[in-house]
């Protein structure tokens, strides 16, 4: 029986390696696997098998991306991915409007779920853009795959206030600035632990730090609007506004202030998070892609295409 | 450089005209098999390691053949570096030794 599971697991194991690489590598694995079942080792078996079930597989360059040139690879980056990211957003907004349309279209509980809805669909969204990121990312250095990533959006997110009205570039702007610029500096860690093999903690860093960006960006957004000053909720309650801002909830917060903080904030906090999820894919695999090809024996993933990013 | 990849090139380097197989190299460098094969194809790939299989016959002894790797010559002499590279810079320098003595003691 545990020779059976153990069979399963390297068969699953073995198609998640690359296709060129599966026969031969499970045709070892299953020389390995015998040696133990004829020493009766059940345990050691399975953990053979399951080990490498679970394990990240060597990956190799995307394929659709190797006819691209370096310079098409960082206009990619740079340029197509923050307008497909700004693309996908608006694409959950409509979701949304469908979603909430259907499950509550007369709102019989009096609990409005257009803002969860969407933030949900927005972390969704934000999940296929990390991974995006990775695969559409270039190997190089961390200050310029950081301003790749970081620069754009913030251009992108100011042209789009700008189409609305330049009142709204000036509400909004300085916010974006510290934003991005919080993130930016996250993300210099973030290359340099991804750059070191610890991807985990590249992540969980890279969370971390794009959270309190864009916490510090909405306290500074709400802050910023004079229109607020006599319903404004207490900056005590601050670091809650982001949250608050994503999911409508209060928090303790009135629902006057609640709303008060959604019109204020706007789409801000979703288009941190699918920018930022962006960003992190594109730095942890980029800076993990160079270190790679700097010393072969350095990384747990294998080289993302080389672009023309200086290093 | 990793941990378990200095790891694996340590094991690799103990005997470097050996032929090692993936088992053994587990119990060599107490390594689980889903980080070890990574691994080894990365060393493959990079030209740092040579894979042969087996000269079994499989139908005879009723086992499919196991797959060996061995350091090329460019390896043994990369594995080295690295290894040293990787214990230089992780020795605490002594503050009691005059500093025109070399604070490293060579690793190969």
């Amino acid at each position: 029986m545990s020779l059976r599971i153990a069979r399963v697991l390297l068969a699953a194991a073995a198609r998640r390696w690359p296709g060129d690489l599966r026969e031969e590598l499970h045709q070892e694995w299953s020389a390995e696997l015998h040696v133990l079942a004829e020493q009766r080792r059940h345990a050691r078996m399975l953990r053979y098998a399951a080990s490498l079930a679970v394990a990240r597989p060597v990956r190799r360059a995307d394929p659709v991306a190797a006819p691209l040139t370096g310079a098409a690879r960082v206009a990619r980056l740079v340029l197509v991915a923050p307008v497909l990211a700004v693309l996908l957003l608006i694409a959950c907004l409509i979701a949304m409007n469908l979603v909430v349309g259907l499950i509550a279209p007369e709102d019989p509980l009096g609990i409005d779920p257009q803002l969860p809805v969407l933030t949900l669909f927005a972390l969704c969204t934000a999940v296929l853009l990390a991974r995006l990121g990775r695969k559409w990312t270039v190997a190089a250095a961390p200050v310029p795959l950081v301003l790749a990533v970081t620069v754009p959006g913030f251009a992108f997110g100011v042209m789009a206030q700008a189409v609305v009205g330049m009142e709204k570039v000036t509400q909004h702007a300085p916010s974006y600035a510290v934003f991005f610029l919080g993130l930016g500096a996250a993300l210099i860690f973030v290359a340099r632990l991804a750059a070191a093999g610890r991807r985990r903690a590249a992540w969980s860093v890279g969370i971390l730090g794009a959270t309190l960006a864009a916490d510090v960006a909405v306290i500074l957004t709400v802050l910023g609007d004079n229109a607020m000053a006599e319903e404004s909720p207490h900056p005590l309650s601050a670091p809650v506004w982001l949250f608050t801002a994503l999911t409508d909830s209060g928090f303790g917060l009135s629902p006057m202030q609640v709303f008060l903080i959604g019109d204020v904030v706007e789409l801000d906090a979703l288009l941190y998070l699918v920018l930022a999820a962006l960003a992190l894919g594109a730095v942890i695999a980029g800076s993990a892609a160079r270190s790679t090809a700097l010393d072969p024996a350095a990384s747990p993933i294998a080289p993302a295409p080389s672009g023309g990013l200086s290093r | 450089m990793t941990v378990p990849t200095a790891r694996v090139l340590a094991a690799l380097l103990a005997n470097p005209e050996a032929d090692r197989y993936g088992l053994d190299l587990m119990q060599a460098t107490a390594l689980a098999s889903g980080t070890l094969y990574p691994i080894l194809r990365r060393l493959v790939e990079a030209g740092w390691l040579t894979t042969r299989w087996e000269e079994v016959d499989p139908t005879a002894q009723g086992r499919p053949a196991r797959r060996y790797y061995r350091l090329t010559p460019e390896g043994v002499a990369q594995a080295r570096h690295a290894l040293a590279e990787m214990r230089a810079s992780t020795v605490v320098p002594d503050p009691s030794r005059p500093e025109s003595a070399p604070a490293v003691r060579p690793a190969w």
